[in-house]
């Protein structure tokens, strides 16, 4: 239940964590902004960009702000599911023999799991359930993670060649895709700066605990939305599919499948928390704005003839967003 | 600041009132579109309004106010309302925001929070709901619509008789400039003097600033029995006269009387041959209703066409009959007499032939009349035989009984320079007296 008291240390919390990681990271605030975001409304992030933007850094930062467990898994194409996931280990004790779990990487707070495309399907697969259930079935026993907990998947979008691109169901567990894009001159100039004098990027400290994090997740979720705007976001992402009497011309045309209904639910929780950031106490379709093409864009797909024209996905969101309207 | 139950009091009811608005333009617009195309159709075509669209009328002033009434009495959704306002007034969904927490008791407490989101000073609600052309113009169509109906229903009929009194310019035309003038086929016209028309300089034309009627033209023109032109000084002799169409009729059925008594074969009046006489002797000064009276009661077929002549060459009756009113029907029988006559006897002319000896016909020798008659204007271009007699041309070929044909007597009269107006009240005669077609 939202009070007000709650309202207000969530709100403060949030500003520190977001002025404690603006510190480190250059540019790159909507990026920031999305993964506090997901954290706040349970859910996982999928960044793409080429190497070297600092998507690392940006998921470091993020986790040494909030004082949580951070794991870094480097995706490689034999990587093997119970390299991330863990495994049984024989271990002696008092002279008995007992077989151990040993926990993967994957049992933390934040995870990054680097260029997951990389990976056999097979330890993808393995990542889903960590990242839906939150929880690691070994054997027959169920291993719960500790809350909070959030996946934080990188992709290169060039060299495609040898990867295993990530099949639409694990797709749709992301919460967000959020481009990481190239720094512009001033940023490019900063970055060098910091990376090159003094003493270096220094992560930061923590900001918040993981109570506030939690605390925060509760008002997430009591944050007020109007039916009306509810109803706006159905319409938004039934206009995503072809045979919707939403859709604009070019998703008839070139979108073979539309978002699924964890995209409406995705968008509604984003909202929410996206006001909470802005310090507002209810959901504004400037909201809704804010989140949709994030929450969206790693959703559709597209049919031959998109592909085959080389149809931006972005643009087709564009286009269903000029054509529903709220009222 | 108003509390949040007022503002949405104060836009529910603006909602109301543009819905009302827009509701009643729809209802309305059909019946106005249907009124719209029958008075624009009813005025171009010259006609006067009919009652049938007095009926339109009254339908479309009930459907706008059904509209009305359903605008405003039927439910509205608030929250949708509330939606439409929050985009109107660009105020971020906050409004609906505010009517969805009041139904949950864990959110109340935002209320104050959430409306100080609020400007201070509230929009109008007509700012949340305004005027749109779309809604309105429909409404103020029908409206406007209902309102002219109402006003151009009181507008008389547009064939207006024309006026006697028209300026006419004076004519200056030579005999020749006359005879390039007429048609190759009015040679028939041509008067047994040779000329067609009496000179232009016989003519007392008036002057160009003074506005001249035509009956002061035409009484100028005067032609004896033998076509040569007299002087207008000497009245009272052969000159021109207007006829009344009362005065037609009963002529025009007289003659075929007389046409049917000499017939072989027809003893007395037929029965319908008695009731048309009858309506004229209702109505008929009493020396021309004794003289029809005495033909009535005619014992046999002599003594009847005896009557019936001694009628015809009575100018004093003829001018007495000319008193009568258009009797109901009077027209309708004539010429039923005259087309039953027509089917029974092909061959003969329906009436008295007064062309003269070369065939052309004559103007009628009468008196000019000290005062017009309403429709004098136009019948002084009637010659005797012009209406009645049978076309030149084979009867399957000819589509009137006319000798004279308007586009003949138009050369004619464009010559003369008259005015339009004059122009088009002469051929509404031949219009009228070929029945339709000239």
């Amino acid at each position: 239940m939202i009070t007000e008291a709650n309202l207000e240390r969530a709100a403060g919390a949030l500003k520190s964590l977001q002025s404690a990681v603006g510190q480190v990271i250059v540019g790159h605030s909507d990026v920031v902004r999305t993964t506090i975001i997901a954290l706040l409304c349970n859910g996982n992030v999928l960044l793409e960009g080429v190497p070297g933007l600092g998507k690392t850094l940006i998921v470091k930062a993020l986790a040494h702000a909030i004082g949580l467990h951070f794991s870094r898994i480097q995706f490689t194409p034999d990587l093997m599911p119970a390299d991330i996931i863990g495994t049984d280990i024989i271990s002696e004790a008092d002279g008995h023999r007992k077989f151990e779990f040993s926990a993967g990487p994957l049992f933390a707070n934040v995870i990054l799991a680097d260029e997951i495309n990389r990976a056999t399907p097979k330890t993808q697969s393995a990542l889903l359930e960590a990242m839906e259930e939150r929880t690691v079935t070994v054997g027959t026993t169920t291993y719960k993670m500790e809350e909070p907990y959030i996946v934080l998947a990188t992709q290169n979008p060039i060299e495609m060649e040898g990867t295993y691109p990530l099949p639409e169901a694990q797709l749709d567990r992301f919460m967000f895709k959020a481009s990481v894009r190239f720094p512009d001159e001033r940023e490019l100039s900063d970055i060098s700066m910091r990376n090159t004098e003094g003493d270096g990027i220094q992560l930061p400290p923590a900001a918040i605990t993981r109570e506030d994090i939690l605390l925060a997740r509760s008002v997430v979720r009591g944050i007020p939305i109007a039916d009306g705007v509810r109803d706006y976001v159905s319409r938004l992402v039934l206009a995503t599919h072809a045979d919707s009497k939403h859709a604009p011309a070019q998703i008839r045309e070139f979108v073979e499948h539309g978002a699924s209904p964890r995209a409406a639910i995705a968008m509604i929780m984003a909202a929410k928390a996206n006001a909470l950031l802005e310090g507002e106490a209810h959901v504004r379709p400037a909201d809704i704005e804010k989140v949709f093409h994030s929450t969206l864009v790693h959703r559709l797909i597209l049919n031959f003839r998109g592909e085959a024209e080389g149809i931006s996905i972005s643009s087709l969101l564009s286009e269903v967003w000029k054509r529903v309207s709220l009222s | 600041m108003l509390s949040p139950s007022v503002l949405f009091e104060q836009l529910e009811r603006r909602a109301r009132t543009m819905r009302a608005v827009r509701y009643s333009g729809l209802l309305s617009a059909g019946c106005a579109v249907t009124l719209l195309a029958t008075s624009s159709l009813m005025l171009l075509s010259r006609y006067s309004i009919p009652y049938a669209v007095l009926v339109v009328v009254g339908a479309t002033v009930v459907l706008g106010l059904v509209g009305l009434v359903l605008g405003l009495r039927l439910p509205v959704h608030l929250p949708t309302l509330l939606l439409r306002a929050d985009v109107a007034l660009d105020l971020e969904a906050t409004l609906s925001t505010l009517h969805d927490i009041q139904s949950r008791p864990d959110h109340r407490w935002l209320t104050s929070r959430i409306a100080s989101r609020l400007p201070a000073e509230f929009p109008h609600p007509s700012k949340a709901f305004p005027v749109r052309v779309r809604e309105v113009s429909l409404f103020v169509l029908a409206a406007a619509l209902v309102l002219g109906t109402i006003f151009v229903v009181n507008i008389p009929a547009r064939t207006e008789l024309v006026p006697e009194t028209l300026p006419v310019p004076p004519v200056q035309m030579s005999s020749d400039n006359l005879s390039a003038l007429t048609p190759s086929g009015a040679g028939d016209l041509a008067d047994p003097s040779g000329q067609q028309f009496p000179d232009a300089s016989e003519l007392s034309t008036p002057e160009s600033t003074d506005p001249v009627s035509l009956s002061e033209i035409l009484s100028s023109i005067q032609l004896d029995a033998s076509g040569e032109s007299t002087s207008a000084d000497d009245s009272g002799t052969t000159i021109l006269r207007p006829r009344s169409h009362a005065e037609v009729t009963l002529e025009s059925i007289l003659r075929q009387l007389e046409e049917n008594l000499r017939e072989d074969g027809i003893q007395v009046l037929s029965p319908d041959e008695i009731a048309t006489l009858q309506t004229f002797r209702d109505s008929a000064p009493s020396e021309v209703a004794q003289a029809l009276e005495q033909l009535m009661q005619a014992s046999d077929n002599s003594e009847a066409l005896q009557h019936v002549s001694d009628f015809l060459e009575d100018p004093q009756l003829l001018e007495s009959s000319r008193e009568l009113t258009i009797p109901s029907g009077a027209d309708a029988r004539a010429d039923s007499l005259r087309d039953i006559e027509t089917s029974e006897n092909a061959s003969m002319p329906m009436f008295e032939d007064t062309t003269d000896d070369q065939g052309s016909p004559a103007f009628v020798p009468t008196t000019l009349p000290n005062s017009e008659s309403e429709e004098g204007s136009y019948m002084y271009y009637l010659t005797k035989g012009v209406p009645i007699e049978p076309s030149a041309e084979p009867r399957e070929a000819s589509s009137s009984n006319l000798e004279l044909s308007y586009e003949q007597i138009e050369t004619i009269l464009s010559g003369r320079a008259l005015a339009p107006d004059v122009l088009d009240t002469v051929k509404a005669y031949f219009d009228r007296i070929a029945g339709g077609g000239s």
